[in-house]
């Protein structure tokens, strides 16, 4: 009984440093908690002069990062993992002429769209938003388009009353966010994309149009982005180019 | 010793840091062009004016041409807008006898250029009539043979909602119009104040395929009046709308990793075929939602290798008639793993648990709908349930309805599963009618009487189950009036076969009798001469 004991002992202090010590070696990995992420960790042991026969090596414990130096022409990232950033990135998108020109007595419908390719090896996803630089976004001196105004929800038909004169935008991808997905019937309840539905107005503030979850790294995903201008019949809106200035903004999240 | 060093938290913060100011943007601008012309539309030239009553006169102008795009006119009085048209002609009315008015006109493009304004052009009114006694009865006659002289034409167009009337007099006149189906003329009335001698009006909210009459009415610039015509015509009946039957008997039979559908066709009269519809994710919801196996007028069909790529599949068969309307869909589902028959929808959701609950009610808490809410039609009546069972009878096709208000927005489809006590389960497809009332499925006739079970699975837009209920239907034979005339037709039948047996036998044995007496005097006749 008191030889079995001491084997116990024993082996507690042969073993547990080691289980400890392989506990650690395992922590080094990448760990998620209901608010946070850690994407990049380490664990280091000990350190000091390494030799063989025609190397030798000095090791670090406790790494230190320095951080980033910008400059005009050169971006520094000093120090341990400095350069794991989240790559994102926004292309394909372009100037939108709607078409075709609209009588301005006779009023009628003009579209035009964009598409926004969004790449990210953000693990968490990123959200897509779009916002006009001004109230309201289509302008043409100080004549006006108004932004669409769906009540509550977006409009699953773009209407268009005889005094209106309009813009409005809707997403389409993989990527929509709810609000702009539909039941064949209303917006924001459902599942489907239909094409050319749901219809919104810009507004200054960022509104989200498409989110993900996770990386979509190499390929992206794209999103449609449709506008469309509606004047009424008896809108009467002044001649002229009228033009809307947005801004699509990416975040990896 | 052994010693551990870290530095998790360093590393974390920097690449919170680095996501958040890692945001990228770029700009689009959109533009929109509106109505680009900026020159304006020719002089509309030359003005006319015309007084033509007291209290009328015509204005005619010269066609005006643009480079863009001419869209109107505008017409000033005394330097007043009146009127915006596109035509070139204009009654202005209500204006005052032996008064002079001064006419101008503009011309304005899409864009709303403006063209300048036509030189002015005056006329004056006539003086107001002189108001006639009342008519007496030869002046009355006098006038109704003076109808012939004035009307010179009538042209009536109509389609299923309105019809448009159209006439010329030789003279100008203001009318009225009264129209009914019957000679009262008690539907409409409609009475212009302009003299013309072309007239147009338009009389809708008609029914479809209706004989209406109406009496065309004149009044003169001297403030007689006279009837120009009685007449009637008839709306255009109304297209066929009504959906078919589904299928009926829809069975599949697992061969390998093949599947054969059989079912027997409608017995609609302008049945044209079926579509049959596969999807491996849920029941096709209409003719294009998913890959489309079969199409034409045979009862089975032959799915080779379908099971060998996805472990089930969704069937609906849609039937259509000739008009292109199409059924609810009847629909059937095939698992390869399944040791049994196929599934029908009311296995596909689990409906073991409802089954053990009480019939008629709703077996979940996600939709308060029932089967009390359900309506039962045959022969466009009703039938309520009673002790929630629906009696119905064979030989009639049944439609089946759950009212749209009733059911959320984000629902899906409703499948309604009929199975008889010996029968397998078949089941179909309820859609939104065409008036949006309500979700609806036409059932095949029923065949035999008996006691059916009917059960309702309601899926949402995510084909998850909110709700299942079911109910009975008692399917009986035909009235006894029905069987009565059928059995005595029957009865008939068999009579008048029955005499035309006798008199066929009797016919040959006269024949046999005639031919052995005959034959034997012969005989006779022979032996004698001998």
């Amino acid at each position: 009984m008191r030889y079995r004991s001491l084997s116990t002992v024993v082996s507690a202090i042969l073993f547990t440093p080691l289980i400890l010590f392989s506990l650690h070696i395992a922590g080094a990995q990448i760990m998620t908690s209901t608010n946070y992420q850690i994407e990049s960790d380490s664990v280091n042991v000990g350190g000091g002069l390494s030799t063989s026969t025609n190397y030798s090596i000095e090791s670090t414990a406790g790494e230190v990062g320095t951080g980033a130096s910008d400059s005009v022409n050169y971006s520094l990232r000093a120090g341990y993992q400095q350069m794991q950033e989240v790559y994102i990135s926004i292309t394909g998108t372009s100037e939108v002429i709607l078409s075709p020109a609209i009588p301005g007595v006779t009023g009628g419908e003009s579209n035009g769209s964009t598409t926004a390719i969004v790449r990210t090896d953000s693990l968490s996803g990123y959200q897509l938003t779009i916002k006009a630089e001004g109230s309201p976004a289509m302008q043409k001196g100080a004549d006006t388009i108004a932004d669409y105004a769906p009540v509550g929800d977006p409009d699953y038909t773009f209407t268009t009353g005889a005094t209106d004169a309009h813009l409005g935008f809707t997403p389409e991808g993989a990527d929509v966010v709810q609000r702009f997905l539909n039941s064949g019937v209303t917006c924001n309840s459902g599942s489907s994309n239909d094409v050319s539905s749901c219809w919104d107005g810009l507004s200054t503030t960022a509104v989200p149009i498409a989110s993900a979850t996770g990386s979509n790294h190499p390929t992206g995903v794209a999103t449609s982005i449709r506008f469309r201008v509606g004047v009424g019949d008896s809108a009467a809106q002044a001649p002229g180019t009228y033009t809307a200035t947005t801004t699509v903004t990416a975040l990896p999240l | 010793m052994i010693r551990f060093y870290t530095n998790i938290f360093i590393g974390t913060v920097c690449i919170l840091v680095a996501q958040v100011a890692f945001a990228v943007s770029d700009t689009v601008t959109v533009s929109q062009v509106i109505g680009i012309d900026t020159t304006p539309p020719t002089i509309p030239v030359p003005v006319t004016v015309t007084p033509i009553a007291s209290t009328q006169i015509d204005v005619a102008w010269g066609v005006s041409t643009d480079d863009q795009n001419l869209t109107g006119y505008r017409l000033f009085r005394d330097a007043v807008q009146i009127a915006t048209t596109s035509l070139t002609t204009y009654s202005d009315t209500g204006l005052l006898a032996s008064t002079t008015y001064t006419y101008t006109v503009e011309a304005y493009d899409w864009s709303f250029n403006i063209s300048t304004s036509s030189a002015p052009v005056s006329t004056t009114t006539f003086p107001a009539p002189v108001i006639a006694p009342a008519p007496t009865s030869s002046a009355v006659a006098s006038a109704s043979t003076r109808v012939g002289s004035v009307l010179k034409t009538v042209q009536i167009e109509t389609d299923k909602n309105s019809a448009s009337i159209s006439w010329e007099t030789n003279m100008f006149i203001q009318y009225s119009l009264r129209w009914g189906r019957v000679s009262v003329y008690d539907l409409g009335f409609v009475r212009n104040d302009t003299f013309k001698k072309e007239h147009t009006t338009l009389i809708d909210d008609l029914e479809p395929g209706t004989t209406y009459v109406y009496e065309l009415r004149a009044y003169t610039q001297s403030g007689t009046s006279y009837v120009l015509k009685k007449d009637s015509f008839t709306t255009e009946s109304s297209p066929d709308t009504n959906a078919p039957s589904n299928v009926a008997d829809l069975t599949a039979t697992k061969e390998g990793d093949s599947v054969k559908l059989s079912w027997d066709n409608p017995s609609d009269t302008d049945f044209s075929k079926v579509r049959i519809v596969r999807n491996y994710n849920f029941y096709p919801l209409d003719p294009s939602n998913g890959f489309i196996a079969y199409e034409g007028t045979a009862e089975s069909y032959f799915d080779a290798g379908v099971l060998s790529t996805y472990t089930a599949q969704y069937y609906t068969i849609f039937s259509y008639d000739e008009t292109g309307n199409i059924s609810s869909g009847a629909v059937i589902k095939v698992d390869k793993n399944d040791a049994n028959i196929p599934e029908t929808a009311r296995e596909n959701v689990d409906y073991q648990d409802s089954e053990q609950s009480t019939p008629g009610q709703n077996n979940t808490e996600h939709l308060d709908v029932d089967f009390s809410d359900v309506l039962v039609l045959q022969n466009n009546v009703r039938i309520d349930p009673v002790n929630e069972i629906v009696s119905i009878v064979t030989g009639l096709p049944v439609v089946i309805q759950i009212p749209y208000e009733l059911l959320p927005e984000h629902l899906k489809t409703i499948v309604v599963t009929i199975q008889g006590t010996d029968d397998e389960p078949v089941s179909y497809m309820l859609r939104v009618n065409k008036d949006k009332s309500a979700f609806e499925a036409m059932i095949p006739s029923f065949a035999y009487s008996g006691e059916y079970s009917i059960a309702f699975s309601v899926y949402d837009y995510k084909t998850e189950i909110l709700s299942v209920f079911d109910g009975t239907l008692l399917v009986k034979g035909m009235s006894a009036l029905t069987q009565f005339t059928q059995q005595t037709a029957e009865i008939q039948l068999s009579v008048r076969t029955i005499l035309i047996a006798v008199l066929f036998v009797f016919l040959l044995s006269s024949y046999a009798l005639y031919f052995f007496v005959m034959r034997k005097r012969s005989g006779e006749d022979k032996h004698l001469g001998a």
